[in-house]
């Protein structure tokens, strides 16, 4: 599994770290190029999420922020971050911890379906992200990813 | 760097184009949220269902509270509160903030006053709502705000 984070919000004092994933041959995260594909029709929505993604890095990720907290499996920290009336978008995350969060990618869940599973789009993304967090758990027990001051250490070549 | 520039230039753009009062009302819902989580956790409530017996509510209920999107009414807050002994503004400020400001300890508070470049600040008055506080220093701080230290 071959990715790398950057940064993207830095934290307020008792708030978290917000990083983004560039899968490996491409050159943007999964976070861009959901909010470059969807700001032409969806951009109110989009900037809720912004603000809600902001307010995270300044009051921290905390558990009780999201409500849907295993998306993925149980302890790999996937969650869906959407507006506040849960309107069309969803855009999924790691939350590592109160004071990491790593933004994947997402897309419009159809009205018609209830979970992810059953659209192909956010099939994709979730799959993409429960790789990550697993790959991810794995390098830090290495010790080749490393946490200092609620910061990522990516230490691999 | 380009794009990572153009990821901070699109959330810039988010970031600016949003309705001020729409950003606001989810900022201090997660606000609240967050300041009842940090007092649920310096009462060593650490479940919600330890958090709901202490309410006599339902966790559903303390999951609305703590979930950043609830719109609480004045009522609630101050039940909520009340049941907590302590001051419901306390929700209202980042952690520590009120407690200092009603200990009369030195605190500065920033306050989204915009000010326009090159206009003069000191000599404006401002009041504060917290009794025998005064303001002691104006200073400009970054992002067009104005940096109020408070004092008794």
């Amino acid at each position: 599994m071959d990715f790398k984070f950057i940064h993207v919000k830095e934290a307020g004092k008792n708030g978290a770290n917000i990083y983004a994933i560039v899968p490996k041959g491409q050159t943007i995260s999964s976070f861009q190029a959901f909010l470059q594909k969807h700001v032409p029709t969806y951009i109110e929505e989009l900037r809720e999420i912004n603000t809600t993604i902001s307010s995270y890095a300044k009051y921290g990720a905390r558990e009780y922020f999201f409500q849907k907290k295993h998306e993925g499996k149980h302890g790999d920290g996937i969650c869906a971050i959407f507006d506040e009336k849960e309107t069309h978008l969803r855009l999924y995350c790691i939350r590592h911890s109160e004071n990491i969060l790593i933004l994947g990618g997402g897309g419009v869940k159809p009205k018609n379906i209830r979970a992810w599973q059953e659209c192909p789009i956010l099939s994709k993304e979730v799959n993409f992200l429960i790789k990550v967090a697993k790959d991810f758990r794995k390098q830090l027990k290495k010790g080749i990813i490393v946490i200092e001051d609620n910061k990522i250490i990516d230490n691999r070549k | 760097m380009k794009n990572s520039e153009d990821l901070k230039a699109l959330l810039d753009e988010l970031e600016s184009g949003i309705d001020k009062c729409k950003k606001k009302k989810i900022e201090e819902k997660m606000l609240i949220a967050s300041r009842l989580d940090d007092i649920r956790k310096s009462r060593g409530l650490s479940t919600k269902r330890e958090f709901s017996n202490f309410f006599n509510k339902r966790p559903s209920e303390i999951q609305k509270w703590l979930g950043g999107k609830h719109n609480f009414t004045i009522d609630t807050l101050i039940e909520i509160a009340e049941k907590l002994s302590i001051d419901y503004k306390e929700f209202l400020f980042e952690k520590g903030i009120y407690t200092r400001l009603q200990n009369n300890m030195n605190c500065t508070v920033y306050m989204s006053i915009p000010i326009q470049l090159n206009q003069p600040i000191m000599g404006e008055k401002y009041s504060t709502s917290f009794p025998n506080m005064q303001i002691l220093t104006k200073t400009r701080s970054i992002k067009d705000k104005l940096q109020l230290e408070l004092k008794q």
